[in-house]
């Protein structure tokens, strides 16, 4: 028998149904807004780690000393990627708006802060690099081209404000 | 469609980014969902107009040499493979890509899966290669 041809938007071909590529585009843990994009829906990440409120003493630390987390709170990532509203780097000729170039000492510096407080997270099937999460959701990539060298970019979360598709190489 | 419409916070128009697909196909893979994204969110296209983004900039990639590939099996060295059943026709491939995604109601992509367009030497590439990416993992920065 032959299998039905694959939908441009599935992940692997061969399913019996086009109702099981449906399936496979969505990500169904993770909420979408009204665009399709992602988000984080109601997650508050800066809520994961405080303790039970029955803990009388934890809460009295935290009442005490829980102004320090805002002195140690990694940086938003649309604060890293995008300072002063504009995306960092430059468009380099015959590239998209949305694929900046750095220098290699502002690229290292993009992905310590990035990568401050971020954890790793498998990325879609089809990249070739690392994923990483951070605390506010964002979901970046770290992947090393035998041609173009390093490349930084937003895979995932709510990026309202950062392009889909945005990618910082270096030169 | 507006060729001279610009993409959000620049000046860079439709027809500036038609006239660099080849350089972005020399630079990596392209995904249907930048196609997307670029168009949706970069160019604030809507429904004919969006279509039309779409049928265009896939046709224009074809035909400045890319080819259609697809997620490969995990099993398998290569990320990517070529996806042959969208023919070789820019014409072609665009209508038969536009006609999927339309019937799949025109959605925002995942990046990294369903399909991307790459010149035809990057699918045996070392860039396409999960043994190459194994012994060739980024430093650490930290």
């Amino acid at each position: 028998m032959n299998s039905p041809p694959c939908a441009p938007i599935s992940k692997h071909c061969g399913s019996s149904a086009s109702a099981a590529n449906t399936r496979q585009i969505s990500t169904p843990h993770q909420p979408r807004d009204e665009w399709g994009r992602w988000t984080d829906g109601d997650r508050d990440d800066s809520l994961e780690d405080i303790p039970d409120e029955s803990d009388v003493e934890l809460t009295a630390f935290r009442s005490r000393f829980g102004f320090l987390r805002g002195l140690f709170a990694p940086r938003k990532s649309e604060d890293i990627l995008m300072p002063n509203g504009r995306l960092i780097g430059q468009q380099y000729r015959g590239a998209g708006a949305e694929i900046r170039t750095v220098t290699r000492s502002e690229f290292d510096a993009l992905y310590k802060q990035l990568h401050e407080g971020a954890r790793p997270v498998s990325g879609p099937t089809g990249y070739r690099g690392q994923v990483f999460e951070r605390r506010d959701g964002i979901q970046f990539g770290l992947r090393i081209s035998h041609d173009s060298g390093q490349t930084i970019e937003v895979i995932g979360g709510n990026t309202k404000n950062i392009p889909r598709g945005f990618k910082v190489h270096f030169r | 469609m507006n060729m001279e419409k610009t993409y959000a916070g620049s000046d860079y128009t439709i027809a500036d980014r038609m006239n660099d697909a080849p350089n972005m196909l020399n630079l990596d893979l392209y995904g249907l969902w930048d196609v997307v994204a670029t168009g949706r969110e970069g160019y604030g296209l809507r429904d004919h107009e969006l279509r039309d983004y779409v049928h265009l900039y896939v046709k224009t990639l074809v035909s400045a040499g890319g080819i259609v590939i697809e997620v490969g099996p995990a099993d398998r060295d290569r990320f990517w493979v070529a996806a042959a059943r969208y023919g070789s026709l820019p014409h072609e491939v665009a209508d038969t890509i536009l006609s999927e995604w339309v019937a799949f109601g025109e959605p925002s992509l995942p990046p990294y899966e369903g399909i991307a367009f790459a010149r035809p030497a990057f699918v045996d590439s070392e860039d396409n290669s999960r043994a190459w990416h194994r012994a060739n993992r980024p430093p650490k920065i930290l």
